[in-house]
């Protein structure tokens, strides 16, 4: 039985292969995830490890709230120096500072890197992350070291004047030093200023007060140096150089845990989607077997032998290739810190990390997928009978089976039972099931719809001629199989008209309460990587004759527990500027009123009147009364104070800037704003797309991974296309005989190839349309309008799927064609 | 081979020489020194060994030898299924060797019917689209006049909607007799196309193929181990070893059964 097994696979090395390449590919995708963010991970501890190497004991704030991967810390006040300096043992200690700070390039333009950041220089060595490769540290206020990276973009040198912007707006500063940067992720594009200490007091924080305070000893060990601080100190945090280490690292190690599970739900799928192949596969192979199986059983195997090869051949074929995705795996993880690199996110590394789990993860889920969904087909092969020898009979059921329709129909009506109760009682949780329930009913019935839709999406193609009416006869000539090959590809389709479905609504949704809620005739927005505006841009704006302005601040607190977006803004002067629905109450200049939209007020159970603690980020708490409660749109924080109230205990920049004037007017803002190059001027229209641009990358991210599912559901089609034509040899010998041309033939294998794939996009597009829009529905409260059809990707989606048939049977129809005829017709 | 002698045909021979043998004018189909070898040195097999024959036009030419004596492989080679290792075959004056794969295939298309032994049909097709299917391969619309007449021939009128699988066997050959004529082609190749068929279902296809050289003025060219067969042909043609050894016209099956006794097929 074992040599059967062999020499089955041998015999069929070219099926062989392009079935592996669906379990190759996704091997391939989920170990080349888990090498990559094992290898980021080790990459950034190491960093992380080394960047905090020196400093005995952190002084930091105490937490002002958290959520799952970052905790938010209120600042140290600098009167904690002179006590930490009179403890005993202190060596050396210093604050420490890192913010924003944005280089003004030689064009007048900010530099165009990943990282901005402004640091306080440190003259301790140990404490230091950094090194002076030239020159000297900045000693004046106006002086800052620059980091070779940022000097040599700005294109200035030691003694050059090179302009900022920081909180405190635009200035000038003399570039005293050079500063070489090792150890530090993304160091190569990163752009580092020091300031003195003084000058990052003021730039990058409150006055008085800083972020972290860096302690070392000579004589104490860390542990009793912390202790000692810990017993002077009041109302901070007193950690370890090695105990922070092990959080940082441990927060980073969480962030990339999310990513790697993102990355591994879409392996998942696109195995998922690969199972179908080898199922297929193998459901193939056995029934054209059936004869040889037969005999088999008639010299004497037993069904469980017959089984057993089955699965046998299945399990190897799932080693080998498992071995290969893992030899592929580690390509993909080369691949990906390669394109990290080019983005400018490098990982200094050049060893990969593999460890055993993911070895062990790659054979499992190779051989796993391989063999479970071989476990149908090789039953099927045990039941073959030895009398089967004898007959003409195939083991492959062509149609639907009594126990499929009845599985089928149960499902259909639990899913349109689901869809219907959800959308009328706007339960997403209840149309996600429906959706799931409906989504598996098409599945399994995939089979009855085959005929239906084949007929006509294959309408066209009476028209060209005997080529395509054979496609369109033998796409449905097998429904069986053609609805499990096309189900490879409903399952990515669906995926992706969803996706673009979600993507489309929620961008047209917040286009819309942007376009809808913004009466302002303009506004003043940061570029690209920039956190906000410094607060200057309001007064250079406000000094323009014929313009109003109105700041709006932004920033995340934590109310009454947990964390919420708080605007700062003074709706009561905004006429102008915003455009309100108040519900309840009414819009007061009071500093101590607040106004929430009423999506949060009914889900924290709110109402005019009632007090909120909130604790800002700067460790403050303060008491506001609700004031209003306003219909809440994706144009304006959910809860919003006046400007006063929350922009000091932010980071000092501010969200955006509304503008109010003539067009004229609004001209000349932008003229006068032509120093801050972190700054543009849109109007409404622009800046509402500038709202939803990361929406459309991350849309494009999510269809790239989504890609690689396409990608196995095509190979799939080539596969099935394949055996398929290869059962029809005889038929296509006796087709070439009668006068069928070459090309003809390629056609026919060709269009047969896209009716399946037309086949299994249409079933696609419904559902992910049809699930997407239903979820949407129930969602108007979370600030999602009516869906919209995103009609060029639909498009794009139709058209790919034609490409992608053509291009899966170009392989399978050249052979056929190419086939002698007499070779054909005397197999 | 014998068994098929003690079961007398249900139909018999519709009186081939009833009809007056046409003067030997034309020629549809010819093989000049023909030579398929296959393989080389010791192990090659002179499937044909210097064949010169004509085909006439509207004439029924049986082809008969022993097993392995190059039937087929005549048969495959003027039909243009492949190639010869010399000489040359043409279809209606046209030399086969010169011609593209393309063009070769419009010729086997436009100028040539098959019937084979089983497996003629497109299953996924009805009876009426196999029929038409070459005419179709060529964007032709079928000659109304003739189409009906060939299906009134092969008596298929009551089937022509039916797919292959829900014919019998005979039903099955009747039809591919049907689309080897549709096309009106220059002569029709038959290998062993009664081959697989009771006796019964063989005469009838046998008839219609008859009757496709009296009354419709075919040319056919069948291959067959079976004397009742070929006395259906006003010529034989006996190959052994890859040469042609004997002619016989106006055969009965008798004379046939003799002549193979005597030179022991
Ligand atoms: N593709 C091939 N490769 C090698 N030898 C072949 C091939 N096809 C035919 N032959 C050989 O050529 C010779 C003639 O074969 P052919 O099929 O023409 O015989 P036939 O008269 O049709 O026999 P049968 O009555 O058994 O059908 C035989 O010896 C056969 O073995
Ligand atoms: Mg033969």
């Amino acid at each position: 039985m074992f040599r059967m097994s062999i020499r089955n696979l041998v015999a069929k090395k070219l099926r062989l292969l392009t079935t592996t390449l669906a379990i190759v590919l996704g091997v391939a995708f989920t170990t080349g995830t888990m090498i990559l963010t094992d290898t980021m991970v080790d990459s950034l501890d190491a960093a992380v490890a080394d960047f905090n190497d020196g400093v005995d004991v952190f002084v930091r704030g105490m937490p002002v709230g958290e959520d799952e991967m970052f905790t938010l810390r209120g600042p140290v006040d600098l009167d904690h120096l002179e006590r930490i300096a009179a403890v005993d043992g202190v060596t050396a200690a210093t604050p420490y500072w890192a913010g924003y700070t944005q280089v003004v390039g030689a064009d007048g333009k900010a530099l165009d890197l990943i990282q901005s950041l402004g640091l306080n220089w440190i003259d301790d060595p140990e404490l230091s992350a950094f090194e002076l490769a030239d020159g000297r540290a900045p000693a004046a206020d106006d002086e800052i070291a620059l980091g070779r990276v940022a000097a040599g973009d700005a294109g200035v040198g030691l003694g050059d004047d090179v302009d900022l912007i920081t909180l405190a707006g635009r200035e000038t500063f003399t570039v005293s030093g050079l500063v070489e940067v090792h150890d530090m992720p993304g160091a190569e594009n990163a752009s580092l200023v020091f300031f003195t200490t003084d000058g990052a007091e003021l730039r990058l924080g409150d006055a008085g007060a800083t972020q972290k305070i860096l302690v070392r000893s000579d004589t104490l060990s860390p542990d009793e140096l912390a202790g000692r601080l810990a017993l002077s100190l009041r109302d901070v945090d007193v950690v370890t150089g090695a105990d922070l280490v092990t959080e940082e690292q441990e927060s980073l190690g969480f962030a990339i845990g999310v990513f790697e599970k993102i990355l591994l739900v879409f392996g998942g799928i696109a195995l998922f989607v690969g199972s179908f192949t080898i199922a297929n596969t193998f459901t193939i192979t056995v029934a054209q077997r059936t004869k040889e199986l037969a005999l088999v059983r008639a010299i004497g195997a037993s069904r469980r032998q017959v089984l057993g090869s089955v699965v046998l051949e299945a399990a190897m074929i799932g080693l080998g290739a498992a071995a290969a995705g893992l030899a592929a795996g580690f390509g993909v993880a080369r691949g990906l810190l390669g394109l990290f690199g080019r983005l400018g996110i490098d990982f200094p590394t050049s060893t990969l990390v593999v460890q055993t789990s993911t070895v062990v993860a790659a054979f499992a889920v190779g051989i796993g997928v391989t063999v479970a969904a071989a476990l149908v087909p090789a039953r099927r092969a045990a039941k073959v009978a030895p009398v089967d020898a004898m007959r003409d009979a195939s083991i492959e059921s062509t149609t639907t089976s009594r126990k499929r329709l009845v599985i089928g129909a149960a499902l259909a009506a639990l899913g349109a039972f689901g869809l219907v109760r959800g959308v009328i009682g706007t339960d997403p949780a209840l149309v996600g099931l429906g959706s799931v329930a409906t989504f598996h009913a098409v599945l399994a019935l995939g089979p009855i719809l085959v005929r239906p839709i084949t007929r006509a999406v294959a309408f066209p193609l009476r028209h060209l001629g005997a080529p395509g009416r054979l496609a369109a006869a033998n796409a449905s000539r097998n429904p069986r199989r053609s609805a499990s090959t096309a189900a490879a590809l409903t399952i990515g389709v669906t995926l992706v008209a969803g996706a673009s479905m979600l993507a489309a609504t929620a961008s047209a949704s917040i286009k819309g309460d942007a376009a809808a809620a913004l009466t302002a005739d303009a506004v003043a927005r940061p570029i690209g990587p920039n956190p906000g505006l410094p607060t200057e841009v309001t007064r250079i704006a406000e000094s323009i004759d014929g313009v109003d302005t109105l700041p709006v601040h932004e920033l995340r607190a934590q109310v009454d527990g947990s964390m919420e977006f708080v605007g700062g803004l003074d709706l009561a002067d905004g006429d102008e500027f915003v455009d309100v629905t108040v519900v309840e109450g009414s819009i007061t200049e009071r500093s101590d009123g607040v106004v929430v939209g009423d999506d949060l007020a009914e889900e924290r159970d709110w109402t005019v009147g009632q007090p909120v603690d909130v604790l800002f980020g700067d460790g403050v708490t303060a008491r506001f009364e609700i004031t209003a409660i306003v219909e809440q749109t994706n144009a304006l924080p959910a809860m919003v104070a006046t400007y006063d109230a929350v922009a000091p205990h932010g980071i000092g920049l501010d969200r955006v800037v509304l503008l109010s004037g003539d067009a004229d007017a609004i001209t000349r803002v932008d003229a006068a704003l032509a120093g801050q190059p972190t700054v543009t001027v849109d109007d409404i229209d622009a800046y509402a797309d500038s709202l939803v641009g990361a929406l459309g990358t991350v849309l494009n991210l999510v269809l790239g991974l989504l890609g690689l599912a396409v990608v196995i559901a095509v190979l799939g089609i080539a596969t099935t296309i394949g055996l398929s034509v290869h059962e029809r040899t005889r038929e296509l010998g006796v087709l070439r005989a009668i006068g069928m041309e070459r090309r003809q033939v390629r056609r026919s294998i060709r269009l047969e190839a896209t009716v399946i794939a037309l086949f299994g996009t249409v079933l696609g597009l419904a559902m992910g349309l049809g699930f997407t829009a239903a979820v949407i529905s129930t969602l108007a409260d979370d600030g999602f309008g009516s869906p919209i059809v995103p009609v060029s990707t639909l498009v794009a989606i139709v058209i790919g799927a034609v490409v992608a048939g053509t291009v899966a049977a170009a392989l399978p129809a050249r052979a056929a064609a190419r086939r002698p005829i007499l070779d054909a017709i005397t197999v | 081979m014998n068994n098929t002698l003690q079961l007398p045909p249900l139909i018999s021979p519709a009186t081939p020489h009833a009809t007056p043998a046409r003067p030997i004018t034309e020629v549809a189909a010819a093989a000049r020194n023909a030579v398929k070898t296959y393989g080389t040195g010791e192990a090659a097999v002179h499937a044909l060994d210097d064949v010169t024959v004509d085909f006439e036009r509207g004439r029924f030419t049986a082809i008969m030898g022993p097993s392995g004596s190059g039937k087929s492989t005549l048969m495959q080679n003027v039909a243009g299924l492949d190639t010869l290792t010399s000489g040359s075959v043409s279809i209606g004056g046209v030399d086969l060797s010169s011609l593209s794969d393309r063009k070769l295939t419009r010729l086997r298309r436009d100028r040539i019917g098959f019937i084979f032994q089983s497996f003629n049909l497109v299953p996924t097709l009805t009876a009426k689209e196999n029929i038409e299917l070459p005419l179709d391969l060529a964007g032709r619309s079928p000659d109304r006049e003739w189409f009906d007449e060939v299906i009134r021939t092969v008596g298929l009128e009551s089937r022509l909607g039916h797919r292959p699988a829900e014919l019998s066997g005979g039903q099955q050959q009747r039809v591919a007799v049907a689309r080897a004529l549709a096309s009106r082609p220059e002569i029709v190749f038959g290998d062993e196309p009664t081959g697989n068929l009771d006796s019964s279902s063989g005469g009838e296809v046998l008839t219609f193929l008859r009757d496709a050289v009296d009354r419709l003025g075919q040319t056919v060219v069948m291959v067959t181990h079976d004397p009742v067969a070929a006395s259906y042909a006003d010529r034989i043609v006996f190959l052994a070893d890859g040469r042609i050894v004997d002619e016989m016209h106006q055969p009965t099956s008798d004379r046939v059964l003799d002549r193979m006794k005597r030179f022991g097929h």
